[in-house]
């Protein structure tokens, strides 16, 4: 059995969310690890990981062989560096949207209390 | 690969069904339609119960279905909020429909305000950018309904795709507004009892303890509420969410629509029926981790887990959930982008003396060849144009300030307006390509916000309002 080709994301993850596939013969049971721990096992050929805090991941796919139910034809390993925006950032970019929202809504309250009144004719 | 929980047959027969009241409801309200108003506004006439559902059911997307819980398995907890606030343009929008009635009675497109208040340039910039918008958005509804077809129940891919399209299509080019307005009503109907059968079928089955457990353990930072990139989308959605219904001729055609004195209570109403909607939506794909369902795509999130936990029952919901808020969305944007490429280019630029028969016409033929575009963008299945609808954030979240301070202010600066647009699209897509996705409507916004606040406190311009009552329909004219 050849052993199934990994693909991971090719940059960093900001998000912690991300694809892991990989490409092999349909049919045959996968078990995709990550950090040497059991993520999934199943015949799809890929599978979306969410929810990941900061740090490095690892993961390897291999097949289970039919007959003697070990794992074999292992792929070669891949990394996911998952690495979030800065939090101060993340602030900053939340409180300026949030002004930006409330001059909107200021507009509106303020001509809509005005249009009522008559006072944009 | 997964296989289909439905059969063909199934999917036809409720496809079938569905079409075939679609079609004839189109054909049924039509008949009355005997003026341009008639058919691309409704008689200008709707009431509060039909316009908040048209309002609320043109909200929900294929956007809302599939990609709320795509956010809460992506982002978590903000995720799923910051998509829930959404509903704030909607009801943001519910003074400024009466204020919209109000000053142009006898308007058609939010062109016909751009091109009134601003002028031309403002007007051809706010013109491409709501083609553009309106296409991407078609073209993501065409594409969804084809992929969502085709792994429910293993119709093909293209015929799934046309089928939806060419129903929308057909009922829209016989029904005009009143039947997108119709169908609306009961297609929001059926969108609210599937998500509510959906949530208590997932949480009586999957307590929110164990998924709470669940998710501390595996999944931290979907919890987590300082997690930088969901901080940076909950303000990013609100305005992308602004920017769209500010703009979008979608919704001003409904302003327009609605009978005097009913825009407001009807937009309010159905902000606030639309918020629980992705929260509904969203909260499902948390539950995904405990029942062990693998997602080999972030899309597919959402019918995955309630195929797997309702089963055929499940699947049987989830399309015609989706297929309404298709539905619903494809019609109102087909005759939105319609009555816009009416008005704005056949009507005021090739043929300024048409009467009201002739832009019946056109307005019929403009829906068919609009229809005939989507479907051969989506042809190609092409997944970037999917993505294109993120793009547009950039570009629509830069109108909110000239629509806004044009309808309330009458010294808005009309250069400043255009200019405002224009940098503040740039601004976004930067944001898009050096950030991430989730600060393109921001970054569109806040440049857009500088320009049309500092160009109209430093050179203001005064406006008459009455400039804006005296558009004519065509029948007086012609």
């Amino acid at each position: 059995m050849p052993s199934p080709r990994i693909v991971c994301p090719s940059g960093p993850s900001d998000t912690g969310a991300y694809r892991i596939s990989w490409k092999g013969p349909e049919g045959p049971t996968y078990v995709l690890e990550e950090n040497g721990a059991v993520l999934y096992q199943g015949p799809e050929q890929a599978s979306t990981v969410s929810g990941r805090e900061k740090g490095s991941y690892t993961y390897r796919v291999g097949v289970i062989d039919r007959v003697s139910g070990e794992t074999s034809s292992w792929s070669q390993t891949c990394h996911v560096e998952v690495s979030p925006p800065p939090l101060s950032l993340a602030l900053g970019l939340m409180g300026t949207g949030c002004m930006v929202f409330l001059v909107v809504l200021l507009i509106i309250i303020r001509g809509h209390k005005a249009h009522r009144r008559g006072e944009l004719e | 690969m997964n296989e289909p929980v439905l059969s063909p047959n199934t999917g036809w027969i409720i496809l079938g069904a569905f079409s075939v009241l679609w079609i004839f409801l189109g054909w049924y309200w039509g008949r009355r339609a005997k003026s341009f108003d008639d058919h691309v506004l409704a008689g200008r006439n709707v009431g509060v119960a039909l316009g908040t559902a048209t309002a609320m059911a043109t909200w929900v997307t294929s956007n809302t279905t599939m990609a709320a819980p795509q956010l809460a398995y992506q982002l978590g907890i903000w995720g799923m909020v910051g998509y829930s606030l959404g509903c704030v343009g909607l009801m943001m929008f519910a003074p400024m429909a009466e204020r919209i009635k109000h000053l142009i009675p006898n308007g058609y497109t939010s062109g016909d305000f751009v091109r009134t208040r601003y002028g031309k340039r403002a007007w051809q910039v706010f013109l491409l950018i709501s083609f553009f918008y309106g296409l991407g958005w078609l073209v993501s509804m065409g594409m969804a309904g084809g992929i969502l077809l085709e792994a429910l129940t293993g119709i093909p891919y293209l015929v799934g795709m046309l089928t939806i399209t060419i129903v929308c299509v057909g009922y829209t080019l016989l029904g005009g507004l009143s039947a997108v307005v119709g169908t609306d009503f009961i297609q929001s109907i059926l969108i609210m009892i599937g998500l509510v059968v959906v949530g208590i079928a997932t949480f009586s089955t999957v307590p929110a303890a164990e998924v709470h457990a669940r998710l501390a353990e595996d999944r931290p930072e979907l919890l987590n509420l300082l997690m930088p990139a969901s901080l940076m989308f909950l303000f990013n959605n609100l305005l992308f969410g602004v920017g769209e219904i500010f703009h979008s001729n979608v919704w001003w055609s409904r302003a327009f629509a609605f009978r005097r004195g009913t825009g407001f209570r009807a937009f309010f109403v159905a902000g606030l029926a639309w918020l629980p909607v992705p929260i509904a939506a969203g909260a499902v794909a948390l539950a995904a981790p405990v029942l062990g369902v693998n997602v080999p795509a972030l899309d597919m999130v959402g019918p995955l887990v309630v195929g797997k936990l309702l089963g055929t029952a499940g699947a049987i919901v989830i399309l015609i959930i989706v297929f309404s808020s298709l539905a619903s969305s494809l019609d109102s944007l087909l005759a939105a982008t319609s009555d816009l490429l009416v008005e704005d280019v056949y009507r005021h630029i090739f043929r300024p003396n048409a009467g009201g028969r002739e832009l019946r016409w056109a307005a019929r033929g403009i829906i068919l060849v609009i229809g005939g575009i989507s479907i051969a963008l989506c042809w190609g299945r092409l997944t970037t144009l999917a993505e294109m609808i993120q793009f547009t954030g950039a570009f629509v979240s830069s109108t909110i300030f000239p629509i806004a301070t044009g309808l309330y202010w009458k010294t808005t600066n009309r250069h400043a307006a255009a200019l405002g647009m224009l940098l503040g699209s740039g601004a976004g897509l930067w944001a898009y390509f050096e950030i991430g996705f989730y600060t393109a409507a921001l970054a569109g916004a806040s440049v857009s916000m500088i320009c049309v606040l500092a160009g109209t406190l430093l050179f203001p311009q005064p406006f008459s309002w009455d400039e804006l009552k005296e558009l004519r329909r065509p029948e007086e004219e012609t």
